[in-house]
This record gives C-alpha cells, sequence and structure tokens, in this order.
C-alpha cells in the first residue's frame, strides 16, 4: 500500500504539554482524509509538521514514500491552508496569487487566472482582499494552496464562513481534484456532516492523540442502529420494553429511550406499549451519523 | 532563491508603507535643507563667527575636524553636521549629501520601512503559504538581504536628487550650489561604507523583528538606535566598566563618515559594518530556520 504520509508517533511537545502525542497516521494516495477532532484536539498541529512548517519533537515522517530527511524534499508537493488564510489584505486576490506563483516560479501565463476560476474569485478585479468577505479569503486561501499543483493538498477548516452555496461548491471542487487530478486531501472540517460526505478515510484526533483511524465503509458499520421511542411515560415503558426481552436500552431523556438491540419487532412493541397505557409519539428506527459516534469517541 | 528575490522585489513595489516611509523622508530631506538656508543667514549675520575661524582658534582645519569626530558619540538624537568652509565658501552639494548620510537620519527612515516590511510576511500569515514549499527556509529570510540592499540603494538615490533639487532651489540666494565633482571618488568610497553600515542595522533590526514578530518592538528599537541610544550606553558602559564599545557600533562609525574622514576610519567603518551585517544576518536566519511557523 503506497502511503502519501505515514507517521510513526509523530510527537510535538511545547514544555510539558503534548499538542500532539505520538501520533500514527496513514494517508493512501488520491484518497480524501477527514481529520477530526475538538478546538485544541492537535489538528493544526499535526497538519503543521506535515506541511514543514513545524518541526515535530519526535517520531517519523513519511512523505511520498520518503523518509528522515528525504522526506523534507516533498514538502514543495504539498500545498496548505492552515488556520486563517495567509493574504496580503492591501492587495487583491490576483496580486497574492503572483506573489505565490513567483515564488513557486511558476510564470505560466493566464495559470493565476486559470486558479481564481477554480474557486470562483475570476470577477474580483482590482478589489482589495480587506474588502473580501470571509468566504472570499477562504476560497482565494484555498487557490493559493492550489498553486504548484501540490499533490498533496492540506486544508484545515476549508468551509469555515462559507455560506452552503459556497460549501457545496468547495465539496464539488474536492472531488473534482480527487478525481480527475488524483490529488490526494487530508481536510478538518467542524462541520461533519459535510466530512463524512466528501472522506474516504476518518482520522478521530481527541487531546493530541489519535483514538482511531478508519474507512468511510468501518466509519458505517460502527454506527450504531437503535430503535427511538418517544413517549412522555417513560417510567411505564420500560418494564414493557423489559418483558418484551429487550435488555439493551437507555433512558436518554424523560421522554426519550433508546433500545440498542437489533432486529426489534417495531409493530409488537407498539402495541404492548399501548396496551400497558403508554402514549407513543413515535417509534423509529434511527443510525447515528459521523456526529454521534464522534461525540461518543471524545467523552471526556 | 531567485524565485524568493524576485517575489520580494514585486512585493516591495506594491507595499504602500515602503514608500509612505520614502515620501516622509523626501519631507524631511527638503526640511533639512530649509534649515541649511537658516544656519546660513546665521552665519551670513553681521559679528556671525565661520566655523573656518572657529578652527583657526582650536587648530583643527575641514569639515571631518568640524564634526568633533574623534569623541566617541553620546548625545541622543539625530544631529545633521552642516558643512562649513575655512573661507565661508559655499560646500558643493556632495558635501552636503555625504553630511547627510553621516547624520542617520536616513536610517531612521530606513528601519521603520525595514521593520513595516519584514514583519508584514508574518502577522498576515502569508509567510505559511511559501515557508513548506521552499526546500532551505533560510532562503527566504536571506532572499530579504536583497530587498534590504535594494531599499537603501533607493533611499540613498531618492535622498540625493531630492537634496541636489532642495539645496538648488532653497539655497539659491547664495549663489549656485557646486555638485563637488573633486570629491566623487571619496564619496564612492563612503556610501559603500554608509551602505555597508546601513546593512548592518537593518540585518539587526530585522533580528530583532523576527525574533520578537513585534512591529512596534521593531520600531522603536530602530528609531532609538538610530538616535544614538547604544553610543549613549556605550560610552557610559566605558567610564564605569572600562569596555570599549562605542567605536564598534554602527551609528558611531556612521558619523565618521564625512568628506576629509582619514581612510582608516573609512575602512574600520567598512570593516565593521561587514562584521556586524554578517553576524546580525546569521543570526535571524539561524533562528528563522529553527523557529516554527506560526
Amino acid at each position: 500500500m503506497e502511503y502519501v504520509v505515514d507517521t510513526k508517533a509523530l510527537t510535538k511537545q511545547y514544555g510539558r504539554h503534548k499538542a500532539v502525542d505520538r501520533v500514527s497516521l496513514h494517508i493512501r494516495r488520491g484518497e480524501i482524509y477527514g481529520f477530526i477532532g475538538r478546538n485544541g484536539a492537535g489538528k493544526t498541529t499535526f497538519m503543521k509538521m506535515i506541511s514543514g512548517l513545524s518541526t515535530p519533537t519526535s517520531g517519523e515522517l513519511a512523505l511520498f514514500g520518503a523518509s528522515g530527511k528525504e522526506a523534507a524534499k516533498h514538502h514543495s508537493r504539498i500545498g496548505n491552508l492552515i488556520e486563517q488564510p495567509g493574504l496580503y489584505e492591501g492587495m487583491g486576490a490576483k496580486e497574492n496569487l503572483h506573489l505565490k506563483c513567483l515564488a513557486l516560479g511558476i510564470h505560466a501565463h493566464g495559470y493565476e487566472e486559470s486558479l481564481l476560476q477554480t474557486v470562483g474569485l475570476h470577477d474580483t478585479g482590482k478589489k482589495k482582499v480587506k474588502q473580501f468577505s470571509l468566504g472570499m479569503k477562504q476560497r482565494l486561501g484555498i487557490a493559493m494552496a492550489l498553486a504548484g499543483r501540490p499533490d498533496l493538498l492540506i486544508l484545515d477548516e476549508p468551509v469555515n464562513g462559507l455560506d452552503p452555496q459556497g460549501i457545496a461548491e468547495i465539496r464539488e471542487l474536492l472531488l473534482k481534484l480527487k478525481t480527475e487530478k488524483n490529488m490526494t486531501i487530508l481536510i478538518s472540517s467542524h462541520i461533519l456532516e459535510e466530512l463524512y460526505k466528501v472522506a474516504d478515510t476518518f482520522g478521530i484526533i481527541h487531546k493530541g492523540v489519535l483514538i482511531q483511524e478508519l474507512s468511510k465503509e468501518e466509519l458505517d458499520q460502527k454506527c450504531s442502529e437503535y430503535t427511538e421511542i418517544k413517549t412522555p411515560n417513560t417510567e411505564m415503558a420500560c418494564p414493557v420494553i423489559e418483558q418484551m426481552g429487550y435488555r439493551n436500552y437507555r433512558v436518554i431523556s424523560s421522554d426519550t429511550i433508546h433500545i440498542y438491540d437489533t432486529a426489534i419487532e417495531i409493530g409488537a412493541l407498539n402495541m404492548a406499549l399501548a396496551k400497558a397505557g403508554c402514549m407513543v409519539e413515535s417509534l423509529q428506527v434511527v443510525q447515528d451519523k459521523l456526529e454521534e459516534y464522534f461525540l461518543h469517541l471524545t467523552k471526556d | 532563491m531567485l524565485n524568493l528575490i524576485h517575489m520580494n522585489l514585486y512585493r516591495m513595489a506594491k507595499t504602500k508603507s515602503l514608500w509612505s516611509c520614502m515620501l516622509s523622508m523626501v519631507f524631511f530631506c527638503i526640511f533639512s535643507c530649509y534649515m541649511v538656508s537658516i544656519d546660513y543667514e546665521m552665519h551670513h549675520a553681521p559679528n556671525a563667527q565661520t566655523v573656518g575661524q572657529e578652527n583657526e582658534q582650536s587648530g583643527i582645519v575641514g569639515v571631518y575636524e568640524g564634526a568633533d569626530a574623534g569623541e566617541p558619540e553620546s548625545t541622543f538624537g539625530i544631529t545633521v553636521q552642516v558643512p562649513e568652509k575655512e573661507n565661508g565658501e559655499m560646500p558643493a552639494f556632495l558635501e552636503f549629501y555625504n553630511s547627510d548620510l553621516a547624520s542617520g537620519i536616513i536610517l531612521l527612515f530606513l528601519s521603520i520601512g525595514c521593520v513595516i516590511y519584514f514583519n508584514g510576511e508574518q502577522k498576515s500569515g502569508f509567510l505559511k503559504n511559501i515557508a513548506g514549499q521552499t526546500r532551505h527556509k533560510s532562503c527566504i529570510f536571506l532572499s530579504k538581504i536583497v530587498a534590504n540592499m535594494l531599499y537603501i540603494l533607493v533611499a540613498l538615490l531618492i535622498y540625493g536628487v531630492t537634496q541636489f533639487i532642495a539645496l538648488q532651489l532653497i539655497l539659491k540666494g547664495y549663489g549656485p550650489i557646486r555638485f563637488g565633482t573633486e570629491y566623487l571618488s571619496e564619496t564612492f568610497l563612503l556610501l559603500l561604507a554608509n551602505f555597508v553600515l546601513y546593512l548592518a542595522f537593518l540585518g539587526g533590526i530585522s533580528l530583532i523583528t523576527t525574533v520578537t514578530k513585534s512591529t512596534a518592538v521593531g520600531i522603536t528599537v530602530g528609531i532609538m538606535a538610530a538616535c544614538g541610544l547604544p553610543a549613549t550606553f556605550g560610552v557610559y558602559m566605558e567610564k564605569l566598566l572600562h569596555v570599549t564599545i562605542v567605536k564598534y557600533l554602527v551609528t558611531t562609525n556612521m558619523h565618521q563618515l564625512l568628506i576629509g574622514a582619514p581612510q582608516k576610519n573609512v575602512l574600520f567603518a567598512l570593516g565593521t559594518g561587514t562584521i556586524s551585517a554578517a553576524v546580525y544576518y546569521f543570526l535571524a536566519t539561524v533562528y528563522f530556520t529553527r523557529k516554527d511557523i506560526v
């Protein structure tokens, strides 16, 4: 298996605090890797180490199959948008992009325009970045990251500040980059449902530790299915549920019960509850999504 | 490296604050020329004593000696030594020019511009866009030395042109101002020494700005240093601890660089500037390479 990023016990320590603690993460070529974690979990620090902006305290980092000092040579193949987009406010979109292109030695005619077209900023003209909305700055940040046609794109919260249409456009763009250009993408986002729509593999980091790394298929399997009963009489409902042989259940709130047993006979359960004089407001099978799974894993 | 230099030059051309610093310097140059005219009015007033007469009494001659360059600089602030001829003749433009360069006034504006330019990349976060993809991070810093060099050259040129025109206009009542071609070769050496000293000074300011990441600290230190604060401390250190540092300071050496200065002083200034620049830029490059980009 060829990994674009392969880390072994990668650690970043600031004083006594370990921002990233022995993270061993694997990103396959051509996949979109969703990086999930709370604020301060260590996502940005990890991304900075991969991008070459920060030096690991210990551990191994292999990029594009090369490790040690050889790995550093491949940092030029990584485009990044980490935290806020780094832009000169007094300059326009094209000028900012031109600066990055100059630094990378790209002089191709019309290249900057094509990048702006890709992120939908081709019509900004001479408008200064300081007059841009947050979403426009974010798009320009992505365009900057795309400059130089990187093989690995690292995007830290790229849809921050974007409206739903903008989020959808960025999602389309990422999928297009993956399918058409075989670009590998490491992306973190607070909008987990959005991440779920694009990522092939997920890494969940909590307090600097990578607690789980799983594929989308594995995640779907892990996201448990349960039956949710909405009733104002939870005390009356519990004995009925037990009488029917379902032991794996939990009273979530004063009017909600979750039964985690599989093969629930919904009709029979509904009848039994009604016979016991329990008013059932709703009875349905629900599947946990990424957010529930994430919250469950990172519960302190 | 060439790509980064290219990027820096493009950014310099587009950075308005740098041009604002240059414009302020131009205004200050005109103001300085106006003050010269006031000085000459006073000197030509009845009962006025010329520098020549003063020097005759004190046994020293020429513009350089008139600057009391032999004594360590201990005053805080910037003083432009107005050149005076022993025979009361109007000095040439190059004498005025070199006198202003030695005062450190250009350094004041250069240091402000340098801090704004150096910290701009860090503060805007633009550094994150290029630092990872640049093979050697040191190149990002080293490419700015070229930017500093160009900035100094442009400043020296703009100051010279402005001063030449301003002197012609403001002092036209005292007759035409000669260019001073006889000082041309001497001026080249003085300019080279000044250039190296300025580069060293900006290297020191760049180092402070890179470490503190603060525009306010960088500008404050730059202004204080250009005004001679290190020399003031140096004099106290010399008197209290008997440690001689004043003569190795960039500003002290710069104040010596007047027309007529002994060549050994100019060469010493050139050496001090070269060593200081090498040390400052080396330290800043090492620090920049090892620190994380935040």
